[in-house]
């Protein structure tokens, strides 16, 4: 086993076992705050008519009229044994609710993020390498409204142009309902009806990564090393691609793995407008439920999610540069 | 010579093929008519959701999204758009005179989804284990109950210590569904596995639920009225913002879009009537929307009632109708919404007057400050999901300046807004106002004072010991002379007082596709209700089809008949050729 590799893994086992307060960290900061915020589970889950005693019954139903530390310590102890309770709202295991949700999330989040990386890094660098050209001016553009255009009106707008006007892709859903698809029909239903929603979620995305790839390579390009490789007659393109874009990564993998965080906020909006059952549109209803352990199990998950890919990102900017070492 | 045989085959080969598709298409027993009137067997109607369903228990929830669970689950009666009961799981009823005693007779032709006979025996498990303890309706529903005896399988007698005149009224799939005695007892009912793969009597059963996307319903074979349901299949599409709703309807992605959509969408029903889209205007003779102001009687300012009507007069209801109802909402004249039994139509009135407003403001002691023109200062919340409660805040905001009344409007999300009503922090709350068709139930809630603090009860924190009186003897009085002249008086008090200020009652429309037809939506409480009744316009005439063997027979010897003719031919042609 190398040194580097082995000090890669310490550095990784390091890394887990840190983020296991963390996590604690992150349950006992959310559970206060969720109790904070006004109205009680019990009275949303009543409705319009109700009496005083059925919701006195359902408080007591979920434990909600114990004093707040011990449903804290009741929570922690739970968690520890891998029972992260009932969703009051959908009375089933928090977790099953949240696995329901999981591949069609897994599927828009991922293409979102492949589509915006691989977009804005292409873009980037072409722009890097000739600033201020019509496609550097044109690139920018389109940055500036994936950053600043709300993306709720922007899927508005897409649905109006692309789904009413065009007749090219569906408004909403994931699959077509009045026909029952199998195989790769079925997969090509499936992409047809993700490619709005993804390129609508794809566009703030990719306007970071563009801008953050774009000053990265910009900068490289006045290192000595371009110099030297121009002098030594390498193409542009070579240099740009192969050399400056390699040196300009750090940083890019660094915003993109930043954006797996953001994604899960972007998505509520994006997921609603296109009718999309994804964890975003879930989280959002269960905090306007009060929903307490799904809450819970929905902010564990998106904090183990953004630590497994802190770590990736390290790893990976140990693989990109050799310099980096880990003790 | 070759090149001829080729063409030769080829137009053998090509009449048999002809032939069997000809005799294919003639395969089908099924006659296709386009004749909108006449209900069609088939089809799959697509239908917008607002919410997703937590499950489909409807006797511990009353959560939007639920409606699928209504086409699952019956109750022993069904209604009609005039709020008249329908036999149902009952085929016939007797109430006593004194309103004390209901007895109902089932229906002996009805199962389970599971095969297993519907009986009395689940109708008393349904009350009194699910509904009355766990129901959040269900100690209204079921107010003064006693007991409920069962003389035999089809017999069902609900006994109530008081008399409830409009018990009947709370018999529907939302507050009363029948649920399977087998299936229940001895569990967990809040925890039990079928409240997510439900087992009912209704005309459709669950096959599938991607959860966060849409619930598929097919018919059930085995419904007790044979001729019905119309349609294969319903899909409950869960569409929660209603203009993603209104463009999949236009794409045809969904074929019915509900009024808690087009609520928030009345600008393009003209747009859609004029496309071709069908629209209906029932749905609302249950559960009747009446957005109306409701004044904090507890603090200083709305609690003088000087004020509350000056905040009357200076309101122009007509204009704040027009403007939210786009011509579709009706004004409200009164104090409850018009359909409901023994509304009085003739209560006080406050016309719009400003300058009356004005006056009754100055005798109140709040003159307007010199600088600034305002009196007073108030805050006025609502619902920030509601559009056009939060349209009509806006106005009313506007209107309320004139007089110099300075309003902060606070839009809030749900939660907040019930925190802040049930705790009398807030001076004006804009809400919808939704009532029943029992007064005694639902006026009650709106007015008596046993309901304060109970979140959209009495959130005027209104107190009249002489309208509490009225409200209980009209519960258990039979009278209905004595009921109309307890009820006229409580409108009477509450238009002087004026707890709450009535503005229109809504209308929103049902929209759906002009390729289906029959009752749409399926009941007078909008989606509530199965949809047996709905059906697609160009289905099939519902006939006794030949026997699908003998057609596959007779084409399979046509096929194999044609198959040899055609060999024999070409065979023939190769001796004579190699003659």
């Amino acid at each position: 086993m190398s040194v580097k590799s082995a000090s890669l893994k310490s550095y990784i086992l390091r890394r887990v076992l840190q983020s296991i307060p963390l996590i604690f960290a992150v349950i006992i900061f959310n559970f206060i705050i969720i109790h904070l915020a006004p109205s009680d589970p019990a009275v949303l889950l009543a409705g319009e008519f109700t009496t005083p005693e059925w919701l006195e019954k359902t408080r007591n139903y979920f434990g909600l009229t114990k004093p707040l530390h011990e449903q804290l310590t009741i929570y922690v102890f739970n968690v520890v044994r891998g029972d992260f309770g009932y969703s009051f709202y959908h009375m089933q295991p928090v977790m099953d609710v949240i696995i329901a949700r999981v591949p069609v999330t897994l599927l828009l989040m991922v293409t979102q993020l492949v589509f915006a990386s691989i977009a804005g890094i292409l873009l980037g660098a072409i722009s890097a390498r000739k600033p201020y050209s019509f496609t550097d001016n044109a690139s920018s553009a389109v940055a500036l409204v994936g950053w600043s255009v709300p993306s709720f009106w922007l899927g508005m707008m897409f649905i109006m142009f692309f789904s009413l006007q065009l007749g090219w892709f569906p408004v909403q859903g994931v699959v077509t309902l009045r026909e029952e698809l199998t195989g790769l029909p079925y997969v090509l239903d499936v992409l047809h009806h993700l490619t709005l929603p993804a390129f609508t979620l794809s566009l703030w995305t990719l306007a970071i990564v563009f801008r953050q790839t774009r000053a990265s390579v910009m900068e490289q390009l006045w290192q000595d090393y371009i110099v030297t490789a121009r002098s030594k007659g390498l193409s542009e393109k070579t240099i740009v691609f192969k050399h400056a874009l390699k040196n300009a990564s750090i940083p890019v993998i660094t915003v993109v793995s930043f954006m797996v965080g953001w994604m899960f906020a972007g998505a509520i909006l994006v997921e609603t407008v296109f009718a999309w059952p994804g964890l975003g549109r879930l989280i959002f209803e269960a905090i306007i439920t009060r929903d307490y352990p799904l809450i819970m199990g929905m902010v564990i998950i998106v904090s183990v999610i953004v630590i497994i890919v802190n770590i990736i990102t390290d790893i990976i900017y140990s693989l990109i540069d050799p310099r980096i070492r880990y003790r | 010579m070759k090149s001829l045989d080729k063409i030769y085959k080829f137009k053998w080969s090509g009449c048999t093929l002809l032939i069997c598709i000809l005799i294919l298409s003639l395969k089908s027993p099924v006659r296709i008519t386009q004749d909108a009137e006449e209900p069609k067997y088939s089809g799959t109607m697509i239908i917008q959701n607002r919410a997703e369903p937590p499950h489909f228990n409807l006797g511990i929830s009353m959560a939007y999204g639920m409606e699928p669970a209504c086409n699952i689950y019956e109750s022993l009666v069904s209604w009609d758009y005039n709020v008249n009961p329908h036999p149902e799981l009952a085929e016939s009823w007797e109430i006593s005179p004194d309103y004390k005693t209901f007895t109902f007779h089932l229906r002996h032709d009805i199962t389970w989804h599971d095969g297993e006979p519907f009986t009395s025996a689940d109708v008393k498990f349904t009350i009194e284990e699910v509904l009355i303890p766990h129901n959040p309706m269900g100690k209204l529903a079921f107010l003064f109950f006693e007991s409920i005896v069962t003389p035999d399988d089809y017999t069902v007698v609900f006994q109530f210590k008081m008399s409830r005149v409009f018990f009947m009224v709370f018999l529907n799939p939302v507050s009363a569904p029948m649920l399977p005695k087998h299936l229940y007892e001895n569990t967990d009912i809040m925890k039990n596995p079928y409240n997510e793969k439900p087992v009912g009597t209704g005309p459709f059963r669950l096959a599938e639920w991607v959860k966060g996307d849409h619930v598929t319903l097919v018919r059930n074979e085995n419904y007790y009225d044979k001729r019905k349901p119309y349609l294969d299949k319903l899909i409950f599409k869960t569409m929660p913002k209603a203009e993603t709703a209104l463009a999949a309807l236009e794409n045809k992605e969904i074929d019915v879009l509900t009024a808690a959509a087009t609520g928030m969408l009345l600008h393009e029903v003209p747009r859609l009537e004029a496309a071709g889209f069908k629209t209906s205007w029932h749905g609302w003779e249950y559960w009747k929307g009446t957005p109306n102001l409701v004044f904090n009687t507890i603090r200083p300012i709305t609690g003088d009632i000087k004020v509350r009507q000056s905040i009357a007069h200076a309101l122009d209801t007509e204009q704040i109708t027009k403007l939210v109802g786009q011509g579709y909402y009706v004004v409200s004249r009164g104090t409850f919404p018009s359909t409901m039994p023994y509304y009085k139509p003739d209560v006080k009135q406050y016309p719009y007057d400003p300058e009356k407003a004005n006056e009754l403001l100055n005798e109140a002691g709040y003159p307007k400050d010199s600088a600034t023109g305002v009196r007073f200062k108030l805050n006025l919340i609502s619902d920030a999901t509601i559009p056009s409660l939060v349209k009509a805040s806006e106005i009313v905001k506007a209107q309320l300046k004139e007089v110099g009344i300075d309003v902060e409007m606070l839009p809030l999300e749900v939660g907040t807004l019930i925190a802040r009503e049930t705790a009398g922090n807030f001076d004006l709350i804009m809400e919808l106002g939704t009532m029943g068709p029992d007064p005694s139930t639902y006026w009650a809630y709106h007015y008596h004072s046993r309901f304060i603090r109970v979140p959209f009860g009495n959130m005027a924190f209104y107190t009249n010991s002489r309208v509490d009186l009225l409200l209980d003897m009209a519960t258990v009085n039979v009278d209905t002379a004595k009921l109309k002249e307890y009820y006229y008086e409580i409108q009477d008090i509450v238009a002087e007082e004026l707890p709450s200020l009535l503005f229109y009652e809504t209308r929103d429309p049902w929209v759906f596709s002009p390729d289906f037809g029959g009752v749409i939506p399926p009941g007078p409480n909008g989606g509530y209700q199965s949809y047996k009744n709905a059906y697609w316009i160009k289905g099939q005439e519902q006939i006794a089809p030949s026997p699908v063997w003998v057609w596959e027979v007779i084409v399979a010897i046509v096929v194999v008949v044609a198959v040899a003719a055609a060999v024999a031919v070409i065979v023939r042609r190769r001796r004579t050729q190699a003659q």
